[in-house]
């Protein structure tokens, strides 16, 4: 009964963690490129939601997709400006600036948000729970969460594999070069798979808001889940992260039973066993 | 072999060896520095020199390894833990614990290696971040070095440091002084040793394959380098590294935490803004990093969350703007290192680049393929042979192309895929234009002696057959004495008839004669074009071997079924195949049918005849009166029917309408009506020409003619090129003027065969019936009504509209041509005062062709085209144009292209004694009409310019494509 | 036998880029591979120097079976190669780049490999460039340094991956002089070409490649002018 609790906690946890890692997977699979402020986008993406949320009065689901429209345009724009300048055969530009994107956005939150905690809440949606038999229950926003990620991870896959863009975004991936001579503006292509990103990324960050308090400085943690979950589920699939994800909810949840500090530690280690044993993840698709 | 000891491998420069020899002194002075600077200025120095151990050990793992770790963090914390573990918990003295904690870092970094190595790139820096999170976590539970919250130094521990009593005396200081001096002087030694070692390693052949794996991890592996042992080498140097100064800053501050020992921020991002503002990838940035650091940390920290963004912002930007930061600056500037460690190889022929300037990088050259995209490197460009114009196809347009080539002195090589030259009659009206070509290549008086005149050709009968009834008749090909005039004034040339068989000789012979090189049975395969040419893959069906040849320009006259044109891609509007039609050759004596009516083309109208092919059935006269080739067509959706003599016999005598006579078929063949005309005649180096590029019915008698003429206007323009004398922009004008000419009389011949039907329609043969109801028919127009009295009168109508078929002077002669190589004069085009397809309308006006005047030279006629043409420019002007004739010279100086120019009138060298020059020149006496080789008017001033020399100089250069 | 390959096969999928390839090569010879593209070349040669594992069969150098030996172990054992697309270490001067290659291939110190290093330059016409930056030469300079890199590291089997392509015909002649030189000094040298003239003018045997199959083998114009292979050429120009 415990266990099944904490399987199914694992389990809707993971989701979360899918949504964290699937951006990440989105822009690695396509150019190449780790963003190290992944995390910290995460955050803006919650307190974008929040500020909506309290200086509007929206609902949290308008304040989510006004969200979600704004870090759309920031990715696209944040890609075409400055991104694209770093990207090339050296990975420390990439890695640099982001890094340094990741400090300036962390101290940029912290003047203007300070360093209290914050939450976004659903409502009377928050507490509520499915009851499923034997005295188990499934929190719904857990449950929305999970949902949301495969919602996401579907229409990606759509997207991927059915449609123009798609390929796109698969012959950038592959060859940069060759699709350039069939026409494919490198540039644009990147463009908009960033701000793909940013938008799971605000999905990320609502969920990540009502689920926990939040505040301007963990991004780099949340960026370090979402970093196990794609490496836990094998690069270049998204259906990978999830299970990735799931791995890395149902191993923190375990460790949590232990102590607060065991639950991060419980993934790390999970983590570190998936590196050394299978060092391209569980379900690798991609040739990297 | 060359001398060894002429050789010698030196690293130093002498800047270099001043600029360490002052470091020595600098070391030397802070060594001392404790005995004059004050003790804030001494805990600045103690950051500022672990902060650049710390950024070593970074630099050498990421600039010179490859291995961008984000989580050095690790090893600093776990040599801070350990060396306070050892000092606390084990009671080593300090100094000793922090060489133990270096040990420990270097050993844990082995299995911790051994995990991250198994990822690349940004996941393997990321991957380090994990690994330093797991050990912060770790050590956190460490309640004995106060879990979570961490713990102070105790401070007998502090005390307990070697060499604090002596300190204390000999600077008489108090302990905690004393402490910060003595870590102070650990820092420093650290510092040097580690920069040191660094210097050290760099400078034997390890260093050089870190360079190697740097630069290409696979090549390094290649040549025998075992990266992965290097890497690992370097990983556990910078950790240690980190190590020894994570305890030695820990120590000094005597407390710690987890946050803080493993804090990414510190031990990370700091070192990352040190080293790549300093300058990654060498030795001097980072110290130069640190002291920047140090700087704006002194000055700006207080600013909080400001200062980090802005640090933020200033990596971000050293990374996009300046990625080699300070010191790489200061080396690509001034080829200056304190520490250098590139080997200079110095010998009597290796000479030392000046490495201030800045090296292009060169990329390799990329050949562009047939499509024009860059092909991998596999393409040769190797060849057999070489020459300056290749040109595929010996037909008219190829043979022209040869012959003019050749007369201008431009090597060319010409290959045909059969044995021979047209075996097919094939192409016969050679109108006055081709004529004028043919007199300038000297080859007019033979192909006269093969052809028949005009006056054998006119007689264009419209009948049910030879021995029928004749229905109406044309006088056709100028024969008309109102037309004959039109034509007579045209050209110093007449129209005449030569079947392709026998003028194609004449014009190879003249080719080879003059120097083409002629290569039969060769078929044309591929080609390739590069910077330098083209290079095409050929067959000699003989040998059944391919060679290549290598040209600086191809012409492809390949013919109707060209395979150039489909290789280049050219695009094509229109189509092929609209129609069916079928040659039988025959001979048979119709001299009584014909001898007088001589004509060329005889038009039969029966039930069938306008079935396919060109709409009626023809009999064409190939010689007087015994050869002949019948044109009769079939449905082109059924295919060519299978017939044997005997049935092709039967059609012919149906034709003849004569069923005894005696008809010997000897060859039949097969073609299609096509609607078809390249948009763009070239690609790059290639040209193509003739059928290749306008494919059309052989109504209008304009194929060959084009062709010829095509080639004729590009030769030249290939001449002036090649020699150097004409930018390569010239030959783009080809396409420009060419492609109108071509599209007009594929629309012209196309339109030609639609003009039958109205004739057949009237004739009442379109309409099924038995062959009595067709007479029937047919037999209407001879009644006494006015039905068929309009009947007459339209079938009248439609056969003057013939005209536009055979006597369409201004499509035969009128090209105007628009482009770069025509300098207009801002005079508006000439009106035509009549219909500009029938007529030919003479103008100077820039584009079209020079007026055919008769001139006076020493009493013998000479046409206004024969002073033009031979490859030169010609400029044509009055008694009072002498100020041409010198601008001319001058202006040949200048362009190094010769400009003939002559004065007409009396005591000229030309003399106009018809007048008509002065009639026709449209300009005044005094002004000019330059003429390009081709015989079209490149320019013309109404008079003498203020400048002529300059004006005309202008004009030059702007034909020549060179302004 | 200097080189014996038994049975090779190596496949990508459906890819098959060594169909069961038995190939001997002689100590001193000169032999020439051609083949059309995707042939399953460059393929082979990464078999031999280890960049490439088999799927199946063997390698042996000098009799020693090498098959699972890693890259490094061969290098140090003798076989050095240069790459189709060259690979300069760009930031290295040409001197360095072959030194690199000179100490790390051949196994001496940077002082004992001296003389070769300087050598090796002067046999490929480097000496002028030594002190370049590498990534600073001309395609004909950095196919020699490739070569150079290559014979630095004393190679007794030289692989020539298409270094002629590109070229001119002048600077292809000095080429082949140079390859010539390197042939008659002693080194085996196993070479693919797409430059077929160059490579008739060294080799002494020639085999042809399709598929991942040896398609032809034996006197260079008798293979060149065999059907099989004048198919492919065909294909190839067309």
């Amino acid at each position: 009964m415990f266990v099944l609790d904490t399987l199914i906690q694992g389990i809707l946890l993971g989701g979360l963690y899918a949504l964290f890692a699937t951006g990440l997977s989105l822009i690695f699979g396509v150019m190449r490129l780790v963003n190290l402020a992944h995390g910290d986008f995460m955050i803006v993406g919650a307190f974008a939601v929040l500020v909506l949320v309290e200086a509007l009065g929206l609902p949290i689901v308008f304040a989510a997709a006004l969200a979600g429209i704004a870090m759309f345009i920031l990715g696209y724009a944040l890609q075409r400006l400055l991104l694209n300048r770093a990207l090339g055969k050296d990975i420390l530009p990439p890695l640099l600036v982001t890094f340094g994107l990741s400090i300036i956005l962390q101290n940029g939150m912290l003047e203007t948000f300070s360093a209290d905690t914050r939450r976004l809440s659903f409502g009377p949606l928050s507490e509520a729970s499915i009851p499923l038999g034997g005295g188990l229950a499934a929190g719904v926003v857990p449950v929305l969460t999970f949902a949301s990620a495969v919602l996401v991870i579907l229409f990606l896959n759509w997207l991927f594999y059915r449609t123009e863009t798609g390929r796109a975004f698969r012959a950038t991936s592959d060859n940069p070069e060759i699709a350039q001579l069939m026409g494919i503006d490198n540039n644009r292509i990147f463009s908009l798979a960033m701000a793909l990103a940013l938008v799971v990324v605000a999905i990320a960050g609502l969920y990540l808001g009502t689920r926990a308090t939040f505040d301007p400085l963990i991004g780099p943690s949340r960026l370090i889940f979402a970093f196990e979950a794609v490496i836990i589920g094998g690069l270049g699939s998204f259906w990978g992260t999830l299970i990735g994800g799931i791995i890395l909810g149902l191993a923190q949840t375990a460790g949590a039973q232990v102590s607060p500090e065991w639950q991060t530690l419980s993934g790390h280690v999970v983590f570190l066993i998936v590196l050394v044993l299978r060092p391209r993840g569980l379900f690798p698709r991609s040739v990297d | 072999m060359p001398e060894m000891s002429q050789y010698q491998v030196a690293k130093s420069t002498r800047a270099s060896t001043i600029a360490l020899l002052v470091l020595v002194v600098v070391i030397a002075t802070l060594v001392f520095a404790p005995a004059f600077v004050s003790r804030s200025l001494l805990q600045d120095l103690f950051f500022v020199l672990t902060m650049v151990v710390l950024a070593q050990c970074w630099n050498l793992l990421a600039g010179y390894g490859g291995l961008v770790s984000i989580g050095q963090q690790a090893y600093v914390g776990l040599g801070a833990y350990a060396g306070f573990g050892f000092a606390i918990l084990l009671g080593v003295n300090p100094l000793v614990a922090i060489l133990a904690a270096g040990a420990i870092g270097a050993l844990l970094s082995v299995p911790t290696a051994y995990i991250v190595f198994r990822l690349q790139g940004a996941y393997f820096a990321i991957g380090t971040w994990v690994a330093a999170e797991v050990y912060r976590l770790l050590f956190a539970q460490w309640k004995a070095l106060g879990g979570g919250t961490g713990t102070s130094l105790p401070s007998e521990v502090a005390r307990s440091v070697w060499g604090v009593g002596w300190v204390r005396e000999v600077f008489d200081v108090k302990s905690s002084a004393a402490r910060d001096i003595i870590s102070y002087w650990v820092a420093l030694l650290l510092a040097v040793i580690v920069i040191g070692a660094i210097y050290a390693f760099l400078r034997t052949r390890n260093g050089l394959a870190l360079s190697a794996i740097r630069d290409n991890p696979d090549a390094a592996e290649s040549i025998g380098v075992d990266t992965s042992r290097a890497k690992l080498a370097v990983y556990i140097f910078a950790a240690t590294g980190a190590a020894l100064a994570g305890a030695l800053i820990y120590f000094q501050k005597a407390s710690i935490t987890p946050q803080s020992a493993f804090s990414v921020i510190d031990w990370t991002a700091f070192v990352l803004f040190i080293v790549v503002i300093g300058g990654i990838g060498t030795l001097e940035g980072p110290i130069i990093g640190a002291l920047i650091l140090f700087a704006l940390q002194n000055w700006f920290a207080d600013y909080g969350t400001w200062y980090l963004m802005a640090l933020g912002a200033l990596a971000i930007a050293v990374m996009l703007v300046a990625p080699k930061g300070i010191w790489g600056w200061v080396q690509a500037k001034y080829d200056f290192s304190i520490f250098p460690t590139r080997r200079r190889l110095i010998g009597p022929d290796t000479p030392v680049p000046d490495y201030t300037q800045p090296v292009q990088e060169v990329k390799a050259p990329a050949p562009v393929g047939v499509s024009g995209a860059a092909l991998p490197n596999e393409v040769t460009t190797m060849f057999d042979i070489e020459t300056d114009v290749l040109i595929i196809g010996s037909g008219p347009a190829g043979g022209a192309s040869a012959a003019l080539l050749s007369s201008y002195g431009i090597p060319n090589i010409m290959i045909e895929k059969y044995g021979w030259l047209a075996n097919t009659p094939r192409a016969h009206i050679t109108n006055q234009r081709t004529m004028e070509v043919l007199r300038e290549l000297g080859i007019e008086e033979e192909a006269k002696e093969k052809s028949v005149p005009q006056e054998l050709m006119g007689n264009n009968v419209f009948c049910t057959s030879l021995a029928g009834e004749e229905i109406g008749r044309l006088l056709t090909w100028g024969n008309h004495p109102s037309r004959k005039a039109d034509y007579d004034l045209a050209s110093p040339c007449r129209i005449c008839d030569i079947p392709q068989t026998l003028l194609e000789p004449i014009i190879v012979g003249k080719a080879m004669e003059t120097g083409t090189v002629t290569r039969f049975k060769t078929e044309y395969v591929s080609h390739m074009q590069d910077a330098g040419g083209v290079v095409a893959t050929v067959r000699d069906r003989v040998a059944d071997q391919t060679y290549r040849i290598r040209a600086k320009y191809m012409i492809g006259a390949d013919g109707a079924r060209s395979i150039i044109t489909e290789q280049l891609g050219l695009p094509m509007e229109g189509e092929m195949g609209l129609e069916g039609s079928m040659n039988i050759e025959f001979t048979a004596d119709l001299g009584k049918y014909v001898a007088h009516r001589p004509s060329v083309l005889y038009w039969i109208f029966q039930p069938g005849s306008n079935i396919g092919g060109i709409g009626a059935g023809v009999i064409r006269m190939v010689r007087p009166w015994n050869k002949w080739l019948s044109i009769y067509g079939y449905d082109v959706n059924d295919g060519p029917p299978d017939l044997t003599s005997q049935e092709a016999a039967d059609i012919v005598r149906g034709l003849i309408g004569d069923q005894d006579i005696d008809v010997s078929v000897t060859k039949l063949s097969y073609w299609t009506v096509n609607n078809m005309v390249a948009s763009s005649y070239s690609k790059g180096r290639v040209f193509c020409m003739g059928d290749a590029v306008h494919r059309h019915p052989p109504t209008n008698g304009l194929g060959s003619n084009t062709s010829i003429q095509d080639a004729y206007n590009l030769c030249w323009k290939l001449k002036l090129v090649l020699e150097g004398k004409a930018d390569e922009s010239l030959l783009d004008t080809y396409n420009e003027e060419r492609q109108p000419v071509g599209r007009q009389i594929v629309t012209r011949a196309n339109k030609s065969i639609q003009d039958y039907a109205p004739i057949f329609e009237t004739l009442g043969l379109l309409q099924p019936g038995s062959p009595d109801d067709i007479k029937r028919r047919m037999d209407a127009r001879k009644e006494p009504t006015v039905e068929a009295d309009a009947r007459r009168k339209a079938l009248n109508k439609y056969f003057r509209h013939k005209s536009y078929e055979f006597n369409c002077h201004g499509v035969e002669m009128g090209q105007r041509y628009a482009s770069r190589a025509v300098v207009p004069d801002n005079t508006p085009e000439p009106e035509y005062a009549r219909d500009r397809e029938l007529y030919y309308h003479a103008t100077t006006w820039p584009g079209a062709r020079i007026p055919h005047v008769w001139l006076d030279v020493d009493q013998a006629k000479v046409s206004t085209l024969d002073l033009a043409g031979r490859g030169r420019f010609v400029l044509l002007t009055g008694v009072s144009g002498a100020g041409w004739v010198e601008a001319a010279a001058r202006a040949s100086a200048e362009t190094e292209v010769d400009v003939r120019a002559y004065q007409i009138g009396p005591g000229c060298e030309v003399n106009d004694t018809f007048g008509d020059w002065a009639m026709q020149s449209e300009v005044s006496d005094s002004g000019c009409v330059l003429v390009r080789p081709d015989g079209h008017v490149g320019w013309r001033a109404q008079s003498l310019s203020a400048e002529p020399t300059v004006d005309l100089t202008r004009v030059m250069q702007t034909i020549l494509g060179r302004r | 036998m200097l080189l014996e390959i038994r049975n090779l096969r190596r496949a990508f999928g459906a890819v098959v880029v060594a169909d069961d390839i038995s190939l001997d090569v002689a100590e001193g010879e000169a032999l020439g591979i051609v083949g059309p593209n995707g042939a399953g070349k460059s393929s082979l040669f990464n078999l031999i120097t280890g960049q490439l594992k088999p799927d199946g069969g063997n390698i042996l150098l000098d009799g020693a079976d090498i098959t699972n030996a890693p890259v490094r172990r061969r290098v140090h054992d003798g076989i050095g190669r240069s790459f189709q697309i060259p690979q300069p270490f760009e930031h290295m001067t040409t001197f360095e780049n072959v030194s690199v290659a000179a100490c790390f291939g051949a196994g001496g110190s940077e002082a004992e490999e001296q003389e070769h290093v300087i050598d090796v330059l002067h046999r490929t016409g480097l000496l002028p460039k030594a002190n370049m930056p590498a990534g600073s030469l001309s395609l004909l300079e950095r196919k020699r340094l490739e070569m150079a890199r290559a014979l630095a590291t004393k190679p007794r089997l030289l692989l020539l991956d298409e270094i002629a392509g590109g070229l001119t015909e002048a600077e292809c002649q000095s080429l082949i002089a140079t390859i010539q030189e390197i042939n008659s000094g002693g080194t085996t040298i196993v070479w693919i070409e797409h430059v077929t003239h160059a490579l008739l003018a060294v080799v002494s045997r020639l085999i042809a490649i399709d598929f991942g199959k040896i398609i032809g083998e034996g006197n260079p114009k008798a293979v060149m002018d065999s059907e099989a292979v004048r198919q492919i050429y065909l294909g190839m120009e067309a």
